[in-house]
């Protein structure tokens, strides 16, 4: 099941549908951290209260299988480094899961990739649900479904004062972190970005690159998430974030303009001249094609080139990484290899959605 | 019902929360002010210095005058002492809470701006504090009956409140 899911060039939150116009949000994420009364935090794990712990989350899971019928769990030990890289590049594990997972961390994960659940790996449980486009509010009905699940069996820690006790009190209180992707190339290119950055934090959100980070980020998408996890319920947290959202999607967009008003020729040109490269290119970095991938979103969203599918344009995002571009080679890559395949890959891409 | 902070006309739908030199500010804003104040944030030249939110928690508490006993501290359950928790970020088990209850309050407050959880209850572990809530709900309910003079009603919510006041 989590094979056909890796066998893919897709996850859930890049599956964008066709009606949704509006590029500059990508997708969303909502995280519940749980942790349980009187078993150590998953730092304070050893061999045998690991062992212990994994034994009352498994069977929490076994209980629940009948309402998760679409669920798998997963001992990362039966996963391969290429497997973990895969799950990592869409966004449904954490690096130091991926690295560094010990005998008594597990996935839970669904087939279609749109909620998954670490055990022990910060907390006890860190569930997770991402979707395409703007969708907080069901990221948050969806996480707590499964949360509820769990919870009939699991004795949660929490505390009328302090609520959810995590393992980290900086998320103590609801243990929800909400986080929006953005795709905002205007915002950077105006050199705007680190004024938004700085008013982000003074909202109490932090904002950072999907990619690499700061100005640094490949493929202008970056990611606002709350910092404020106590004295606000869920829902508070996630409409604000939501309407700071909208209010980047609307700077964003003003920007767009003003960049293609004040000078047109220059500003079409990088638009068609990636869509030129990323068409004919024999080879291509993943720095370049995340680039070029960002100037073809913006493109396609502006109406300057034809239309192309967001979700293809994630699927090409989401090639562009190194396991994707070995799940479909097939094989390991040497780097020239792997800048080939890019090319080629991409290419392959953009003529199926040509013709359909 | 709530007015706008800014307009004092319309009824105020949404909340926001401003950090300015480390200051929490709330205001309660309807949806054209909100539109308004959210747009003039995003001005380009908008002066603001930051706050450090990111910051360990810890941080402050620990260069109190209070540090020296704080430091001493060991929770009974997981024997984590409070100094590893300055260090690290992490408590180590849910007991940790009540071991260091004093120093993760300030902590919280300072650095989250509040320290009493007002979102989700679990179904099961959260029983007392959701008849809490729920007694609260009836204790609103019986005031407004009492104001509209439906004393039949009152009565209904007293007992109900009576019923969960019992359970607890
Ligand atoms: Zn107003
Ligand atoms: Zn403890």
């Amino acid at each position: 099941m989590l094979e056909a899911l890796l066998n893919t060039d897709t996850v859930k939150w890049a599956e964008m549908p066709k009606e949704e116009k509006n590029g500059i949000v990508v997708s969303s994420r909502v995280r519940l951290a749980r942790d349980l009364k009187q078993v150590p935090f998953p730092h304070r794990l050893n061999a045998e209260t690991g062992e212990a712990c994994v034994k009352l989350l498994e069977q929490a899971w076994q209980s629940c299988q009948v309402q998760l019928p679409q669920f798998e769990w997963k001992n990362p030990e039966e996963l391969t480094d290429e497997e973990k890289q895969l799950l990592l590049e869409k966004r449904m594990i954490t690096p130091k899961f991926a690295e560094n997972a010990k005998k008594w961390e597990r996935l839970l994960v669904k087939e279609d990739g749109s909620l998954s659940v670490l055990c022990n790996e910060e907390d006890h449980l860190r569930i997770q649900c991402m979707l395409p486009g703007l969708a907080l509010e069901e990221c948050l009905r969806e996480a707590n479904q499964l949360d509820d699940c769990l919870e009939q069996v699991l004795d949660y820690a929490f505390d009328e004062r302090f609520g959810y006790l995590t393992a980290c009190p900086t998320d103590v209180g609801t243990g929800m972190r909400a986080s929006i992707l953005l795709h905002l190339p205007a915002i950077r290119m105006s050199g705007q970005l680190s004024k938004v950055v700085q008013n982000m934090s003074q909202l109490g959100l932090n904002m950072h690159g999907l990619y690499g980070d700061g100005t640094k980020a490949f493929g202008n998408l970056y990611q606002i998430s709350n910092q404020i996890t106590i004295g606000q319920s869920e829902k508070e947290i996630c409409s604000f974030l939501e309407t700071v959202a909208g209010q980047l999607v609307e700077q964003e967009k003003q920007l767009r303009e003003d960049l293609k008003q004040k000078n047109p020729y220059p500003f079409i040109d990088r638009i068609t001249r990636a869509n030129g490269l990323l068409r004919n290119a024999y080879m291509l970095d993943a720095a370049e094609a995340l680039s070029l991938l960002s100037d073809l979103r913006l493109g396609v969203d502006m109406g300057i080139i034809e239309e192309i599918p967001t979700s293809v344009i994630n699927q090409m995002t989401l090639l562009s990484n190194p396991g994707h571009l070995q799940r479909k080679a097939g094989r390991k890559l040497s780097a020239i290899e792997k800048d080939n395949l890019r090319a080629k890959f991409i290419q392959e891409k953009l003529s199926v959605a040509k013709t359909s | 019902m709530a007015y706008c902070d800014h307009c004092k006309k319309n009824p105020a739908t949404m909340h926001m929360i401003q950090f300015i030199n480390g200051e929490r500010t709330e205001y309660n804003l309807c949806e054209e002010c909100a539109a308004e104040m959210g747009g003039s944030l995003f001005l380009p030249d908008a002066q603001f210095s930051l706050p450090n939110l990111l910051g360990s928690v810890f941080e402050s508490v620990l260069g109190g005058a209070q540090a020296h006993k704080s430091q001493t501290k060991i929770c009974p359950s997981c024997k984590t002492p409070f100094s590893e928790v300055g260090k690290t970020g992490k408590v180590g088990c849910s007991d940790c809470y009540a071991a260091f209850a004093d120093e993760i309050e300030s902590s919280l407050r300072r650095v989250q701006g509040n320290a009493q959880h007002v979102g989700k209850i679990p179904a099961r572990n959260g029983k007392p504090a959701q008849m809490r809530k729920q007694i609260e709900r009836y204790k609103q309910q019986l005031q407004k009956a009492i104001g509209m003079e439906e004393y039949e009603k009152a009565a209904e919510f007293r007992d109900k409140i009576k019923e969960l006041e019992k359970q607890l």
